[in-house]
């Protein structure tokens, strides 16, 4: 039998599809050393081809158990951010402001600080009209620009004459807070206080406010008890909180 | 689908590797291989109806294909390995559908331009009997036995390189054990009762 007959023969056998007659002819040819040769090298080759498979199919499971690792990896990940956004969520909401109970004490005035202070927003409506003036427009800009330094400068060059100067000493007050400058800032703020105006409430609370960042809690319980008497309804809650915080 | 994109091997790496003769850098060939170009097979053969099986059947297999050419100096570097695999898997999946009765037109068949397949494709899905008897037929030699006997058939090693694997002194030995273990083979198939029942029943 020629070698293509054998080759077929052999096909016909690992495909499964032998007719009777082949398979008289397959019996005949396992007497054939040739044949029988064939037949081994075949259960050899398709003796390889199994085992790499078995090979091939194990790296298939290592990469399915790393995704699959992967996407828990990611869903806890997932799970793991929603539950400490709703935890978060819950414990501010369920303890109000009760969370700076762990904070030390002698931290709180500065969180309380950083907590209550806001620059005043720029609620003037400034004309240039004389050379001063034009440096008062020049200085709310800045401040509304939010360049604290420059607004500084600016208002340190406009006379305290003007007859709205309450409003100048409040704002320079605001600029010098935000570059840090408390000392000075307080001078400011008292200087609107002097007179009664629309402002020398806001000036207090800022007063209050720095009283709290140089940690001055005397000063604090006086300014805040003053403005919780003389002006109850003035940011009553954030003044009830700093003065409970600090258990006055 | 999330699977581990850690840096895999250039093509070039990867022959090198699998033509190196050496067990672990086949593996780390092979798993390169399969975690690159699982997904593009995957895309191509999903497209073609093929279920989750069924593609990881015919991807396995068109590695396999892609190696024994590897071995066989049969594959050269005129394309990328993926589309060597793809036009593989394609044809191999087209190979099964016409099995299963269902019309594939002639045209729908490629070969890779310049790359050969070794041997018809059907040859390599054995049925779970074959494989079982073909497992039953090695256990009947020894396990020296079946890796001189893979070495040489399969992985077309040279006698020197078998003598240096197996630890043997020279290349005589490796060809004379490579001689005795197929002969082993060949009595254990007919000198089997069992075994050639079997085959008969195969058949």
């Amino acid at each position: 039998m020629k070698d293509s007959m054998q080759k077929k023969l052999l096909d016909k056998f690992y495909k499964g599809t032998l007719s009777n007659k082949d398979k008289g002819e397959f019996s005949r040819q396992l007497e054939l050393d040739g044949f029988k040769e064939r037949l081994a090298e075949g259960v050899i080759k398709h003796h390889a081809r199994i085992q790499l498979k078995e090979q091939l199919g194990n790296i298939h499971l290592e990469m399915q158990q790393a995704e699959q690792k992967a996407t828990t990896r990611n869903y806890l990940m997932a799970l793991g951010v929603l539950l400490l956004l709703a935890l978060g969520a819950a414990f501010w909401y369920f303890s109000g402001d009760t969370n700076k109970e762990s904070i030390p004490k002698e931290e709180l005035p500065e969180v309380l600080f950083a907590e209550h202070f806001k620059t005043y927003p720029n609620i003037t409506s400034v004309r240039s009209i004389e050379d001063e003036k034009n440096n008062w427009e020049k200085a709310m800009d800045a401040y509304k620009e939010e360049d604290f330094r420059t607004a500084v400068k600016l208002f340190s060059g406009i006379p305290d004459t003007m007859s709205n100067a309450y409003m100048f000493y409040f704002y320079k007050g605001n600029a010098l807070m935000s570059i840090e400058e408390y000392k000075e800032a307080e001078k400011a703020f008292l200087e609107t206080t002097k007179t009664d105006n629309d402002l020398k409430i806001d000036a207090l609370w800022y007063l209050g406010l720095i009283a709290l960042k140089n940690n001055n809690l005397e000063e604090v319980k006086r300014i805040f008890g003053t403005i919780q008497t003389q002006y109850p309804n003035y940011k009553k809650a954030a003044v009830s909180d700093i003065l409970e915080q600090l258990e006055y | 689908m999330i699977f581990n994109r850690s840096k895999q091997l250039s093509d070039e790496a990867v022959l090198r590797l699998l033509k190196s003769g050496d067990k672990k850098n086949e593996q780390k060939a092979l798993n390169s291989l399969y975690k690159e170009h699982y997904g593009k097979v995957k895309n191509l053969l999903g497209k073609m109806n093929a279920n989750e099986g069924e593609i990881q059947d015919v991807f396995q297999d068109s590695i396999i294909v892609f190696y024994e050419n590897v071995l066989g100096g049969k594959f050269e570097l005129k394309a990328k390995i993926a589309t060597y695999l793809c036009s593989v898997a394609r044809n191999i999946w087209l190979t099964r559908f016409k099995k299963n009765q269902r019309v594939v037109s002639q045209e729908d068949f490629e070969k890779p331009e310049n790359m050969m397949f070794t041997e018809d494709l059907d040859e390599l899905f054995l049925d779970k009997e074959r494989k079982t008897f073909i497992r039953g037929l090695l256990s009947l030699i020894s396990e020296d036995c079946q890796k001189v006997l893979t070495m040489a058939i399969f992985y077309k090693d040279s006698m020197k390189e078998i003598s240096q694997k197996m630890n043997y002194q020279n290349e005589q030995i490796a060809r004379n054990k490579k001689s005795r273990c197929l002969n082993y083979l060949k009595n254990a198939i007919v000198n089997s009762k069992s075994v050639m029942e079997t085959l008969k029943e195969l058949g």
